[in-house]
C-alpha cells in the first residue's frame, strides 16, 4: 500500500484529526480519523485538498473506499471541508465508491449523505454505504 | 425570567421490580467573562459531559448531548457581543428527556435573527431537506454559521425553543428518549 498524501489538524501540539489517502493496487483508500472542531479547518487542510485535486486524476484508480468509522465528531464548521475532500475524491476517480460509516452515529447516517451529495444521480449510482456497528 | 425555557428536571421514574431506575443527571456550568476564553471550551464541555453520561446511558444519547453542547456553546463563543458577559450551560437527563440549554447576553437585533432562524426550522415539514438546501446554498459563498441549530433538529432529532428576556437569549434543545430507535 502506498500513501499518496495526508492531512491533519493539530491542537495544542497534538493531532486531533487526520485523513490519509493511499493506493492499494487499483483501489484508493481514504480514511478520516479523530474530531473536526476548529473554526477554520481549511487553515490546516487546504494543502491536503490541493494534493487530492492534483494527484488523483494521475492514478489508474478503479474503485474507492472512504472510511468515516473513526471520525468521532464533526461540528458544522467542518461540513464544507468534508464536502470538498469527498468531491475531490469523486472527481478524481472512476468506479464504485464504498463509504464505511457507523450505524449508530447521527451525523454519519443523516448528514454525511448530504455532504457526499448522494441526491445527485451520478454520485448515488457510484456510492454504496457499508454500515458498521460502533465498537 | 419566568418565561425563559428552563432545563426541565426529569421526572422521577418508579422502578418496576427487577429493573433499576434510570439515572438522573443534572449539571450547570457558568463561565464569565467570555473574553478570557481562549481554548476549545465548547469541545471540552461536550466531550467531558459525554464521558460522564456514558457511565449511565447508551452512546447514541451521549453523542447527541456532545453535539448539542458543542454547537450551542460554539454559537455563543463565535458571536460574542459583550466580552465581559458570560454564558450558562444547563443539562438534565432522566427517565424520558434530555434537555440542554445555553443562555447568554445578546442585543435585540441578534436575538431577533436567532428567533427567526428557529421559527423557520420549526415551521419546516422536512428539516433534513432544509438542512441539505441550506448547506448547498451557504457553501456557494462559504458562509460561516447558520447550520448548527438546523443540524440539531434535522440530524439529531431535537426540538429547539428560544426565549429572549431582559437581554438574555436562551436556546434550549429537547430530546425525548423514547424517540431512540
Amino acid at each position: 500500500m502506498k500513501v499518496l498524501t495526508f492531512g491533519e489538524i493539530m491542537d495544542g501540539g497534538s493531532t486531533v484529526f487526520s485523513s490519509v489517502t493511499s493506493l492499494d493496487g487499483e483501489q484508493l483508500i481514504v480514511s478520516f480519523k479523530g474530531v473536526v472542531r476548529i473554526d477554520n479547518p481549511y487553515r490546516y487542510l487546504a494543502p491536503y485538498l490541493g494534493a487530492l485535486n492534483e494527484l488523483l486524476p494521475t492514478y489508474p484508480i478503479k474503485r474507492t473506499s472512504i472510511d468515516f468509522t473513526e471520525l468521532r465528531f464533526c461540528n458544522s464548521n467542518g461540513f464544507y471541508i468534508i464536502m470538498d475532500l469527498v468531491e475531490a475524491v469523486y472527481r478524481g476517480t472512476i468506479g464504485p465508491v464504498q463509504v464505511r460509516r457507523v450505524k449508530e452515529d447521527d451525523w454519519q447516517q443523516e448528514t454525511l449523505p448530504i455532504l457526499l451529495n448522494v441526491d445527485e444521480e451520478e454520485i448515488a449510482s457510484r456510492t454504496h454505504f457499508e454500515d458498521v456497528h460502533e465498537i | 425570567m419566568s418565561d425563559a425555557p428552563t432545563t426541565d428536571t426529569p421526572s422521577e421514574e418508579v422502578a418496576t421490580p427487577n429493573e433499576a431506575p434510570q439515572t438522573v443527571i443534572e449539571t450547570s456550568v457558568m463561565i464569565r467573562p467570555l473574553r478570557t476564553i481562549m481554548g476549545d471550551v465548547a469541545g471540552l464541555l461536550g466531550e467531558s459531559t459525554m464521558s460522564l453520561m456514558l457511565m449511565f446511558y447508551p452512546p447514541p444519547v451521549c453523542k447527541k448531548a456532545n453535539i448539542v453542547i458543542s454547537e450551542l456553546v460554539t454559537n455563543v463563543l463565535e458571536n460574542v457581543c459583550d466580552p465581559d458577559s458570560g454564558f450558562v450551560l444547563k443539562l438534565a437527563i432522566g427517565a424520558d428527556l434530555l434537555a440542554i440549554s445555553v443562555q447568554n447576553k445578546v442585543p435585540p437585533e441578534v436575538a431577533s435573527k436567532v428567533l427567526a432562524r428557529v421559527e423557520k426550522i420549526e415551521a419546516t415539514a422536512d428539516p433534513r431537506r432544509l438542512l441539505a438546501e441550506t448547506i448547498r446554498e451557504r457553501r456557494q459563498s462559504r458562509l460561516k454559521g447558520g447550520l448548527g441549530l438546523l443540524r440539531l433538529v434535522a440530524e439529531n432529532k431535537f426540538t429547539i425553543s428560544t426565549v429572549y428576556q431582559d437581554g438574555l437569549l436562551t436556546v434550549q434543545a429537547d430530546y425525548r428518549l423514547e424517540s431512540l430507535p
